[in-house]
């Protein structure tokens, strides 16, 4: 059971300091041109180096390191020259996750968190027999005897049954595509700045349908690295502190591999409990969230963490998806950086810079009025977890 | 008969008895000898009593179609697009993946009764018989399909 007098002691005591992104359009343009300028090191320097400036730390400051998925540890250390007393590897949610623990034990007071992929010039493959990810998620490979392999071609049936069951249309579905470019279109580091609209993206061909080229996500190379430490040693830094006030987590594993959580239950039930828990520890409900950040490798993700966490009712995401909502100047402004699908893959470690990006005022023309209070939901193949952020009071 | 290549499948210490059957024309899934459940992908332990024992048990072969998707983007040379991939809700409960034999994709419909036949494919690592399934009507049978 939740312990929530011990998850609440926790609640606003860890922070994040610092935020470094690379340049996605150059890096994607880069890609493009087959041009390999930077290994996944090279990204993930990059960032860190960015990050570490826009702290105001030092690097002899950092005493704890958490190297995103494609990094070995030992390499990201000494390619860095960090020495550090405490390190671990994560995918980006639980990055945050480990981290806050970390510094809230005392194991570390600083924690670099980095991530760099060159999967695009890399030639990672997200499908075919050898899928990326098959060695963690059996479904990704298991069945590929009979054509399915793919993180999307599972997210497409997940969504050809969604829409049976709530009557979601491919229409309504693009809501979450042209919202998010919107957003793209604002942010001068998103890959994706065209105009696009609803019949674009009709006229979009299909993946595997009923998936579409804009419900994927966009491939690119790059990096981003975050800093994390104490909220009180965050108030001694330059920059607006954002300290982090709920996490959540929940996993629905139970016949994962038959697809029963992902069809059947479209993993609402994982996605309850960590709703409650991530609400319970930062003492506020959705209606509180000013700005959403959700994990889009498929924007078929969006419309799950909606009814998943309380903004709107079991099945009615449609509407909330095509009213325009979620875009620039909506109510529930979602992946204002134009999250996988338009600004860049980054395996969630994007959208955590965008939450302190949000809540520091620093986002420029996509910048949501006065948003105090961000969340991340990251729910990928019924891994579910949140955070909630808040803006520390001056 | 189809002499298509396909990708092989992946073969763990407890898939080996699910592919032994399947090439006898058997669809059989291993369930637990304590409390009944299946196992699907087959594995060490049961997943709701934690008991080892089980036994290969025999399934009717009708199932109803959960979902499908409709590949378009080759991810195999060996199978040429569009082609459709169904979740198939089977009467005893456990969901098994396979293509949809003689209905085009367009005449798919959620919960239409399926029944499974068996397919001679040809894969990367040689012959393998596998499960499909077909649309089950009085007059459909392995051979009408092909």
């Amino acid at each position: 059971m939740v312990d929530l007098a011990r998850l609440s002691a926790l609640r606003d005591t860890v922070a994040i300091v610092g935020v470094g992104e690379t340049d996605y359009p150059e890096d994607y343009g880069r890609a493009r041109r087959g041009e390999r300028y930077q290994d996944a090191y090279g990204y993930a320097a990059t960032a860190f180096r960015r990050a570490l400036t826009d702290s105001g730390l030092e690097r002899r400051d950092i005493d704890g390191l958490v190297a995103g998925p494609a990094l070995a540890g030992e390499r990201l250390g000494e390619v860095l020259g960090m020495d550090v007393r405490w390190a671990d590897q994560a995918d980006a949610v639980q990055a945050v996750v480990k981290a806050a623990l970390a510094v809230h034990a005392g194991v570390a007071e600083c924690v670099a968190l980095v991530y760099g992929n060159d999967q695009r010039t890399g030639g990672t493959a997200y499908g075919g027999p050898g899928a990326m990810g098959g060695e963690r998620h059996l479904a990704y490979t298991y069945y590929a005897p009979w054509g399915l392999t793919s993180q999307g071609a599972l997210y497409a049936l997940l969504a050809n049954r969604y829409m049976e069951v709530t009557g979601l249309t491919e229409r309504e579905l693009g809501g979450v595509a042209v919202a998010q470019r919107a957003f793209a279109r604002l942010n001068p580091n998103a890959v994706m700045r065209k105009p696009l609209d609803v019949e674009d993206y009709l006229a979009g061909r299909y993946i595997c349908e009923p998936l579409r080229l804009f419900d994927y996500c966009l491939v690119n190379d790059g990096g981003v690295a975050l800093i994390v430490t104490t909220a009180e040693r965050a108030r001694r830094l330059r920059r607006p502190a954002v300290l982090l006030s709920g996490i959540g987590r929940s996993d629905h594993n139970r016949e994962a591999t038959s697809l029963r959580p992902r069809l059947m239950d479209f993993y609402r039930p994982a996605q309850r409990n960590a709703a409650e828990q991530v609400y319970a520890m930062a003492g506020m409900g959705p209606s509180e969230v000013d700005v959403l950040q959700v994990y889009d490798s498929f924007s078929i993700h969006v419309p799950l963490a909606l009814e998943g966490f309380g903004f709107c009712a079991e099945g009615s995401a449609g509407k909330l998806l095509s009213s325009g909502d979620l875009g620039p100047g909506g109510r529930l402004p979602v992946n204002t950086s134009g999250g996988h699908l338009s600004g860049s893959y980054m395996q969630g470690w994007g959208h955590l810079a965008e939450c302190v990006r949000q809540l520091r005022g620093e986002a420029g023309e996509r910048q949501v009025p006065g948003a105090r209070t961000t969340q991340y939901i990251s729910d990928v193949a019924g891994k579910v977890t949140s955070l909630i952020y808040r803006r520390a009071r001056a | 008969m189809t002499t298509t290549p396909r990708p092989a499948p992946q073969r763990g210490i407890f898939d080996e008895p699910y592919w032994r059957y399947a090439a006898a024309g058997e669809l059989r899934l291993q369930r637990c000898s304590a409390c009944g459940s299946f196992r699907y992908p087959p594995g060490p332990a049961c997943p709701d009593c934690l008991a080892e024992e089980h036994e290969w048990t025999a399934l009717s072969g009708r199932g109803s179609l959960l979902a499908w998707t409709v590949f378009h983007r080759q991810y195999f040379p060996g199978i040429p697009v569009p082609y459709a991939v169904a979740a198939v809700r089977t009467a005893e409960g456990p969901i098994l993946i396979g293509n949809i034999a003689g209905t085009a994709v367009g005449d798919l419909i959620h919960g239409m009764p399926l029944t499974a036949v068996f397919e001679d494919v040809t894969t990367t690592d040689g012959p393998l018989r596998i499960c499909q399934w077909t649309r089950l009507g009085p007059s459909s049978t392995l051979e009408e399909q092909e």
